[in-house]
């Protein structure tokens, strides 16, 4: 095998060793982290920012620039931003009903992608984003970091083994955020490219509590932009549940929303396996995985506890699957941008979750059961509930292919 | 007859009861309180809902009482609104013409809004009102979301329009004809997209979309991939046709021979990771060279999928040159390499690196070892347990705290008696992390049959700790006599 002396980075092109170049679009709350990550490593360095509040990027890119990222441009409109040639990457920390377009725009264009949880807002935004990363050949890491945790591999590897027997029912804990109530209009800031925030997403009058970037509500209120806390903290324990279950290429199939013929807890249901209910035993872990041999309870800050209590420091036994490893789910997703193969939440992984996400809320919204055909990936006997797994877009907002 | 005469005062009955209800949740929307219109909202949701549920089959129903209330003058704007929105998932064919009528209106949103029931309706009486739309539309303002609609749509008999589109010197109205072709990809948008492409239908600065819509629009047609390969002047293209041909069929030998050599870096790594897939022996011969003239990029690209050669030998020289590299990440790859590899070189190296200080690398040989496919890793453990090498010893021990070795933790409660202390430190250590009831319980019986005081104080300390660690009333128990 003979390589030619432009591959080498003889002849102009990046040599060996090059850092990977990020773009990182939405600038708020949760972009931070990625943003402290991205300028700090020697593997990568931020080259653009976008985002529709000029105050918000004006700010994040004078950091950037302090932080040596000299050159690091600015931009209102995404797709600018992933049309840049020098770009390999692109981080999306939008809010949720902007993360499949920006995403696909992104991996057309030739960029890997880091898209915060929940990787959607709706089913067929999934597939889409799935089609998208096949075709063009990209590498898609999902938000959902609990997977880089090593409690919640372990919890999840125990599980998967049958160390507590067979699991039939699952608690997780997600809380509840206030509804999203009617606002007045108000008059949209300066400098704040409003129509560009609602995106695809209905036409409403702008009120400062309907764009807040809030972990305690704010636009995540709002069905019209999130999934309410089915998105916010399913995205993350309904990740977990799937893998702990080898339910990464399928899901359940009953969706029961809180309320509906006296059911005191909203849950799903696999075919052949445990009941996940949400929110139901006082708190004792964000995920309680119940099996008939013992018990999993794992949360966050590595609280991490086992009934036996000796099952918590098992090794695996020589058959015994062994879930994938990774111990930073940023670093992971480097990783796999250099070696090509797929992150720890993949594409098809973040969309199978998002999917448990958005049946819930279907069914939530609907005020009854939705039954779910993972292999097909369509909803049964319920033509209203079908027509939910996809939202119209406003005009000038369409998906990319 | 007789019968049917009440069936349908009956269903005329049902119809109006049901426009009076949503026209009653309607006039709520002109309460100024926005609590009393939060409510109205989710009233009419709910009404919409509960009448479109399983098994009512009342949706053209609901539609028709929706359309009489949409037409009703009296009614507040924000409420048609939310009707709109609510007819998206619940509206039949039978909205069409309220709808059409909404578009020639004069309120902007709520034609949009209109639109967007439109494209939510899967019949053809929605798809000609939504064609009719196009053909009407004045502008590209105007044009481009009815073209978007049909997109959804996947309406064939669109087609023609959107290729008349897709040929306009606008660039944006190219993109959204072109697009929603590949969007529809149907036969006939398929058909029209070739055409496009063979006649140089499109503008220059439309082209690299035509490519991309033709790629998506025929997905699976290797040989429109290949072709779009070696014609296209986009490097983006040029990769996902590279990905279409491989999972397409065209994924020949001589061509990804040809692509290892590219000069597009993206091109060159997917080329590389599915010839070493696919085992090709001209690949392999090579490699070992090669590995030293590539970019570390690359490099990385090899050892996520050296495990795939035919010849495990090969693999693990490739992989045990890069263990020392500069580069950590390529470090780590190689060690993640050779526990994919499973070959007695493999396994000693790998143990070798979990004494490394470094934790990127000792944690890469932890997970390596941990799930390496080499059945003879616990012989060669317990044979470095009884070996003179204090560090292999260490080593191992280490080793037995990712991998189980049955039989191992007897051996280990011999090394914290001998008279190796570094030894025994470590052994203490993996045997807190490690050990059973089982062993808790022979460690108690070796605590109490001591006659050295210090020594039953070291191992009851260690106890102490596992039993802790295990938790349970029957560990607790176990100390009791070296209390």
């Amino acid at each position: 095998m003979i390589l030619s002396s432009r591959v080498l980075g003889r002849a102009g092109n990046a040599g060996p060793n090059s850092r990977i170049n990020i773009g990182i679009v939405g600038l708020g709350n949760i972009s931070r982290g990625h943003r402290g990550f991205c300028l700090t490593q020697d593997a990568t360095q931020v080259v653009a920012l976008c985002d529709v509040r000029r105050q918000a990027l004006d700010k994040a890119v004078a950091e950037a620039k302090a932080k040596g990222s000299t050159a690091c441009g600015a931009y209102n409109d995404y797709r600018e931003l992933c049309a840049r040639p020098d770009i390999d990457a692109v981080v999306v920390c939008t809010p949720d009903h902007w993360h499949a377009a920006v995403s696909i725009e992104a991996m057309r264009n030739g960029k890997d992608v880091y898209v915060e949880k929940p990787m959607t807002l709706t089913i067929e935004e999934g597939k889409a984003m799935r089609a998208a990363a096949g075709r063009y050949g990209r590498v898609l890491q999902v938000g959902s970091q609990q997977r880089s945790n090593q409690s919640f591999r372990k919890a999840a590897e125990l599980v998967r083994n049958g160390y507590i027997g067979k699991v039939h029912t699952i608690v997780c804990m997600l809380g509840e955020f206030p509804p999203a109530t009617q606002l007045p209009e108000m008059p949209v800031p300066e400098g704040f490219d409003y129509d560009r925030w609602l995106g695809p997403a209905p036409w409403e009058p702008f009120n400062p509590e309907r764009v807040l970037g809030s972990f305690a509500g704010g636009w995540r209120c709002f069905w019209e932009y999130g999934s309410r806390k089915n998105g916010d903290w399913g995205a993350h324990h309904f990740d977990i549940v799937q893998w702990a279950l080898g339910m990464d290429e399928s899901g359940p199939e009953y969706f029961v929303p809180k309320g509906y013929e006296g059911a005191t807890h909203q849950y799903h249901s696999y075919a052949k396996g445990p009941k996940v209910i949400r929110d139901g035993d006082g708190r004792k872990a964000m995920i309680r995985f119940i099996g008939d041999e013992g018990e999993v309870r794992v949360s966050r800050g590595d609280k991490f506890e086992t009934d036996p209590a000796g099952l918590k420091n098992l090794l695996p036994k020589p058959d015994d699957v062994l879930l994938y490893e990774s111990r930073d789910h940023r670093m992971d997703w480097i990783n796999s941008i250099r070696t090509r193969q797929q992150p720890i939440c993949h594409v098809g992984i973040g969309h199978r979750t998002a999917t448990i996400c958005h049946l819930s809320g279907i069914a939530e919204r609907l005020g009854r059961p939705v039954k779910w055909d993972p292999a097909a990936e369509r909803i049964l006997d319920d033509p209203a509930a079908s027509r939910m797994m996809d939202r119209p877009r406003r005009a000038g907002y369409s998906l990319p292919i | 007859m007789k019968f049917l005469i009440p069936l349908l005062i009956l269903a005329v009955q049902a119809r109006a009861l049901e426009t009076a209800a949503v026209t009653a949740v309607a006039s709520k929307f002109g309460n100024p309180s926005p609590e009393e219109q939060y409510n109205a909202r989710v009233e009419l949701n709910r009404l919409i809902d509960d009448a479109t549920a399983p098994g009512k089959n009342e949706h053209a129903a609901v539609t028709r009482a929706l359309c009489a209330v949409l037409q009703n003058k009296e009614i507040p704007r924000e409420a048609r609104k939310y009707i709109l929105r609510a007819m998206t998932r619940v509206a039949t064919a039978d909205a069409v013409d309220c709808l059409a009528a909404m578009l020639n209106g004069d309120d902007a949103l709520l034609k949009e809004e209109a639109r967007q029931v439109l494209e939510s309706i899967h019949d053809l009486k929605a798809i000609a009102a939504l064609e009719s739309a196009l053909r009407k539309a004045a502008d590209k303002r105007e044009k481009l979301p009815f073209a978007g609609s049909l997109a959804v749509q996947r309406a064939d008999s669109a087609v023609p329009l959107l290729a008349a589109l897709a040929a306009d010197p606008d660039v944006e109205t190219a993109r959204a004809g072109l697009d929603a072709l590949a969007e529809i990809s149907g036969d006939p948008a398929v058909a029209a997209l070739k055409q496009a492409y063979a006649e140089g239908k499109v503008t220059p600065a439309a082209r690299v979309d035509l490519e991309r819509a033709l790629l998506v629009a025929s997905s699976g047609d290797g040989q429109v991939a290949r072709e779009l390969y070696q014609t296209t002047g986009s490097d983006t293209v040029r990769l996902a046709a590279f990905t279409a041909m491989m999972t397409g069929g065209e994924n020949d030998a001589a061509m990804i021979e040809q692509a290892v050599k590219s000069e597009h870096a993206g091109i060159r790594r997917a080329a590389l990771a599915c010839g070493i897939e696919m085992k090709l022996p001209s690949l392999e011969s090579g490699l070992a060279h090669a590995m030293e003239q590539m970019p570390v990029e690359d490099r990385m690209v090899v050892l996520a999928n050296i495990h795939h050669l035919n010849s495990k030998e090969t693999a693990g020289k490739i992989a045990l040159s890069r263990v020392a590299a500069d580069d950590e990440n390529e470090r780590v790859a190689a060690i993640m390499a050779l526990g994919r590899i499973g070959t007695q070189p493999a396994f000693d190296a790998v143990l070798q690196a979990l004494g490394d200080r470094r934790p990127p690398v000792n944690q890469a040989a932890a997970s390596a070892l941990a799930g390496m496919d080499y059945p003879e890793a616990g012989a060669a453990l317990l044979a470095r347990l009884q070996g003179d090498s204090s560090e292999d010893k260490i080593l191992a021990i280490k080793a037995l705290q990712f991998r189980h070795v049955p039989g191992a933790n007897a051996f280990l409660m011999e090394i914290i008696a001998s008279d190796d202390p570094a030894a025994s430190k470590e052994a203490m250590k993996a045997l807190y992390f490690i050990a059973t009831l089982d062993d808790l319980r022979a460690m108690c019986a070796k605590a109490t049959a001591t006659a050295d005081a210090a020594r039953r104080k070291s191992l009851a300390s260690i106890c102490s700790r596992i039993a802790s660690r295990i938790n349970t009333d029957e560990a607790r128990a176990l100390l009791k006599p070296l209390d």
